[in-house]
């Protein structure tokens, strides 16, 4: 997973490409346990491309996407968010929502 | 099928359901435990700090949580994602259906489920549950760096919700709706010494107020506080709906066991959280797992020998 800031973000999510963001704080856990599936699903081939943000590091970012709780998924497709999932999220829950990104 | 029947299924995968997992496997029992969340460790995962874990001072919930499933898995226990919806003992086994339809069974069981957040149940907790309404500091508090939390509680949870915050926010208050708190008292001492936590006993909250989000919090006497963000930590309430028709639980939900875990039930442990007990900790958790297995372990040796 890519850690991304303010402008990283916005070039990853402006290039219309398929992005699942993962919005966490370093003292989260369920946002571990979230990342740990998305690092699974990493592994087992899903060519998704996964980024994330640290809400502390970033708070501009989570002000700007109304991010409330922790874990949040955006899931965007041609720079729109499509999907959003909040608290932890199971990774076929994730790889689930991704197939529908691409319908 | 024609598998041979595991010894023992272990519902939760906290720190009672793991200590069990790896005392069982120790006593060379073949053992399954139930996790309710993908790979899950309970409720330790939300607390940011443990610092009354022997040997381990200040580690964090989550990784502690960790060490602990890593040390079941090296010992050879195995793990089934699922929530047990229904437990019966049958022809001398005891079964376990998943809410998946998915039937276990074994020839004990270490009921080991934990507990839940306890709610207020006041207007506005479940409208603005997740919009200002929380129930984890270490999860949601950086929202609300250099703004203003309340906590509400008055137990350890409260108290440690409590010394995070006030790192973070401009302002934290601690609202009790007693005078005297749970808490240990070096934790409390720490609160009442830090600048940034007003502590409010003796005070009822009776109503969260907001539009979009929460903004206030509203008191039995009819002051109006408020604030950007509000955790709710007023302790907890067993898992073991599922138990009921077992009749092996109190007037409160807990497991009616003494410390070895058994039940008035053959073959079926408490242990963890779960259990009836005065001190509900990681490491009382932990040596309920112990105790429970190697309990569970002798009954079903001595269940044997009869049988052979």
């Amino acid at each position: 997973m890519q850690e991304l800031n303010l402008k990283t973000f916005e070039e990853k999510i402006q290039s219309g490409e398929e992005t699942v963001v993962l919005f966490y704080s370093p003292t989260c856990a369920h946002c571990k346990r979230t990342e740990t599936g998305i690092e699974e699903l990493e592994t087992e081939g899903v060519q998704t491309f996964f980024g994330k943000v640290d809400i502390t590091a970033e708070p501009e970012l989570a002000s700007r996407w109304d991010i409330q709780v922790l874990p949040t998924l955006l899931f965007f497709r041609n720079g729109a968010v499509k999907d959003k999932k909040t608290g932890f999220t199971h990774k076929l829950i994730i790889n689930e929502a991704i197939k529908k990104l691409s319908e | 099928m024609g598998e041979k029947t595991p010894d023992l299924l272990i519902i939760g995968s906290g720190p009672a359901g793991l200590t069990a997992g790896i005392y069982a496997r120790r006593a060379n029992l073949t053992v399954q435990i139930v996790e309710k969340e993908y790979r899950g460790t309970g409720q330790i995962a939300d607390s940011g700090r443990v610092d009354n874990y022997p040997g381990l001072p200040g580690i964090g919930g989550y990784e502690l949580g960790e060490q602990f499933r890593g040390h079941a898995e090296k010992c050879g226990v195995s793990f089934t994602e699922g929530e047990a919806g229904k437990l019966w003992r049958e022809e001398g086994k005891w079964k376990c259906r998943l809410e998946d339809g998915r039937v276990l069974e074994a020839r004990a069981i270490i009921y080991a489920a934990g507990t839940v957040h306890r709610q207020l149940r006041i207007p506005g907790e479940q409208q603005f549950f997740g919009k200002g309404v929380h129930v984890c500091a270490w999860c949601d508090g950086a929202f609300y760096k250099d703004r203003v939390a309340a906590v509400i509680g008055g137990g350890d949870s409260a108290v440690d919700a409590a010394l995070y915050l006030a790192g973070i926010c401009k302002k934290v208050l601690l609202i009790h709706r007693r005078e005297d708190f749970r808490a240990a008292k070096s934790s409390l001492l720490q609160a009442e010494a830090e600048e940034n936590i007003e502590i409010l006993r003796n005070t009822v909250v009776s109503k969260i107020e907001g539009t979009h989000k929460a903004e206030a919090i509203w008191t039995q006497d009819n002051r109006r506080l408020p604030v950007d963000g509000i955790f709710v930590e007023i302790g907890q309430i067993p898992r073991t709906e599922i138990l009921r028709e077992l009749a092996v639980t109190d007037e409160n939900g807990y497991i009616q066991a003494d410390e070895t875990g058994r039940t008035a039930l053959k073959g079926f442990y408490g242990a963890g959280d779960v259990r009836t007990k005065s001190l509900r900790q990681v490491i009382t958790a932990a040596a309920d797992g112990a105790n429970a297995a190697v309990l569970a372990a002798e009954d079903l040796r001595r269940t044997t020998e009869k049988e052979v």
